[in-house]
């Protein structure tokens, strides 16, 4: 296991909202506080070269997790341990292999060209002049940014900003690397460059990842195992594709059609299928699995009329999580 | 050793990353020059036009004055020009970019230093530089031994008392929101150093030597280059220098540990 977690918990101290002003007044001499736990009793593990989407909703304790695991944040209880040794107490050892990418913000410098805030890495992260240079090398195509090296940062794009960042994270060939929402705000050619980029490392280089993010297409693009936590609580913990098995729910169907049967009516004739659209020769069905099976549905339309075109479409795993987080939230 | 030589080469990697700063943007160079020099004489132009007129101030005159005025100008242009991010802190929980550092396996201190550099600052050191070595020629200063150790532990623990002093207080937002404020207000206070402390009550001086040593970092090797005292200079000038700076490394250490852990 190269990051194992167990019994994690992260709790802060907030003051307490007062009731009124005169409570209000009375807190600035004698704070009131409340404990609020932000990770309670967090359990996983990960495997070198494992890549792992941490997802959950606004607030639930993702990034507390993740400030723990880089020995940002000293946990409250349980432990942590990343190849072994604890965060917090060997963090600058634990660093040198660590990368971490924030997608909203940059750790280069604004002013100066992009390359020399490499070589201020270089240092910091004491990479061999040639190891350096092959990486430079390699990046400098899959991620496209051979161009930008010799511009400074404030005449860069966002996403060529974010390119640029998320190279950076790289140069120090790191074991792992954390990757909080990567893609925010970038347009499609950016945010494919990037994925690309992050699917070559996990593969050539067994690079671990643990990916942060609330675009759904990064995490299925990047990862096989998703944890999704909420209220500070693994929820999930599994491989994309069983979770679309086991939580899928409902299946969409669409049909075309020469004519459609059931344009009058509101209801299917069968039980756990709803309409949810139609036209004179189009209609699409959403059944749940649970109930009745995909194929009987279709059954029954090619009965009734003459299907010109079929597709069916399983749920998305943005929507699987969506159901799966106000089910049991 | 192996540690210190790769601060050192960080700290070097850092310096390129300021002096091209500086080069890529000509007039802001010179516009912050001239700010930092305004700042510095603002003040110390009424106090020459009154010395000019009455002869001195106390027992100081012209010249004395000011050898003071550019050796606290000095300190403060080499804390400008290297030590200036301490000013940041604020600033830089606030957007968070002390997370980033700790994700970094190089002390953190360092990397807030480094983050920012103003080389602007060299530049209004070497016209400090000229006025000291200036008002030195008029007074006929005679430089032997004792003097060039003064001027070099000066440099070396002047600049460890002042910086030192901005780092303590801005270390204080590690606990409190405003705690720039409470560093500018230091600064402000710093204003009186430039003059002569012994033209002040007692109370004045006092509180500059022992609560808030910033007499050390121009008036008491002023005084001893000068031989108006007969204090050991060169003794206490380490002295406070090493105290100030451990005082900041416990007072950072402190703060670091609690944002540790509440990450606030």
């Amino acid at each position: 296991m190269q990051i194992e977690v167990s019994h994690l918990v992260k709790e802060y101290k907030r003051k307490k909202n007062p009731e009124n002003m005169l409570a209000a007044v009375g807190q600035m001499f004698r704070p009131k506080y409340e404990i609020l736990r932000a990770v309670n009793d967090i359990n996983f593990g990960i495997e070198k070269g494992e890549a792992v989407g941490y997802v959950g909703p606004n607030g639930c304790g993702k990034s507390t997790t993740i400030k723990m695991l880089s020995g940002v944040l000293t946990p409250t209880s349980g432990k942590v341990l990343v190849g072994g040794l604890e965060p917090t107490k060997n963090r600058q050892k634990i660093n040198k292999k660590t990368g971490i990418v924030f997608g909203n913000r940059s750790v280069l410098w604004w002013d100066v060209p992009i390359i020399e805030s490499y070589k201020v890495l270089q240092k910091l992260y004491e990479i061999p002049e040639k190891r350096f240079q092959e990486n430079l090398e390699e990046f400098a195509d899959i991620i496209g940014i051979r161009q930008l090296l010799g511009v400074p940062e404030r005449q860069l794009s966002l996403g060529q900003k974010m390119r640029c960042n998320i190279a950076a994270a790289f140069l120090h060939d790191p074991e792992i690397v954390y990757l909080d929402e990567p893609t925010i705000g970038l347009d499609s050619e950016s945010k494919l460059r990037i994925r690309e980029f992050i699917r070559q490392m996990n593969e050539e280089r067994h690079t671990t990842f643990i990916v942060t993010s609330h675009d759904f297409q990064d995490i299925e693009s990047l990862c096989k195992r998703i944890i999704l936590i909420n209220h500070g609580e693994v929820v999930v913990d599994d491989g994309i594709q069983k979770i679309q098995k086991n939580y899928q729910s409902k299946k969409q169907i669409r049909f075309e059609m020469d004519q459609n049967p059931w344009l009058e009516t509101e209801k299917f004739t069968m039980d756990g299928v709803t309409i949810l659209d139609k036209t004179p020769y189009s209609l699409v069905l959403e059944c749940e699995i649970q109930k009745v099976d995909a194929m009987a549905v279709v059954d029954q339309v090619s009965r009734a009329c003459q299907i010109l075109d079929i597709s069916i479409q399983g749920q998305d795993i943005e929507s699987i999580i969506r159901e799966i987080v106000t089910e049991k939230g | 050793m192996k540690r210190v030589s790769y601060c050192l080469r960080l700290w070097r990697a850092y310096l390129r990353v300021g002096f091209l700063t500086m080069t890529q943007y000509p007039a802001d160079t010179v516009i912050l020059l001239i700010s930092m020099l305004v700042r510095e004489a603002s003040g110390f132009v009424g106090i020459l036009a009154i010395v000019g007129v009455t002869g001195g101030m106390g027992n100081w005159n012209v010249y004395e004055v000011c050898i003071l005025f550019s050796m606290c100008a000095v300190i403060e242009a080499i804390g400008q020009a290297f030590f200036d991010n301490v000013w940041g802190m604020d600033h830089m929980m606030r957007r968070g970019e002390l997370d980033v550092f700790l994700t970094r396996p190089a002390p953190v201190f360092l990397q807030v230093l480094g983050q920012v550099t103003h080389f602007q600052a060299v530049l209004s050191l070497i016209i400090y530089v000229g006025i000291f070595v200036w008002a030195a020629l008029q007074l006929n200063l005679h430089i032997g031994l004792y003097e060039a150790l003064i001027l070099v532990e000066y440099v070396i623990f002047g600049t460890m008392v002042n910086s030192g002093i901005y780092a303590i207080f801005n270390f204080l937002n590690f606990w409190i929101v405003q705690g720039e404020d409470i560093a500018v207000l230091v600064q402000t206070c710093r204003e009186f150093v430039k003059y002569p402390l012994n033209v002040f009550p007692a109370a004045i001086q006092g509180f500059f030597t022992f609560l808030l040593p910033l007499g050390f970092v121009a008036y008491y090797p002023a005084m001893a280059l000068l031989g108006k005292t007969t204090l050991p200079v060169e003794l206490m000038l380490p002295a406070v220098g090493v105290f100030v700076v451990f005082l900041a490394f416990l007072v950072w250490r402190a703060g670091l540990r609690g944002y540790n852990s509440t990450g606030t």
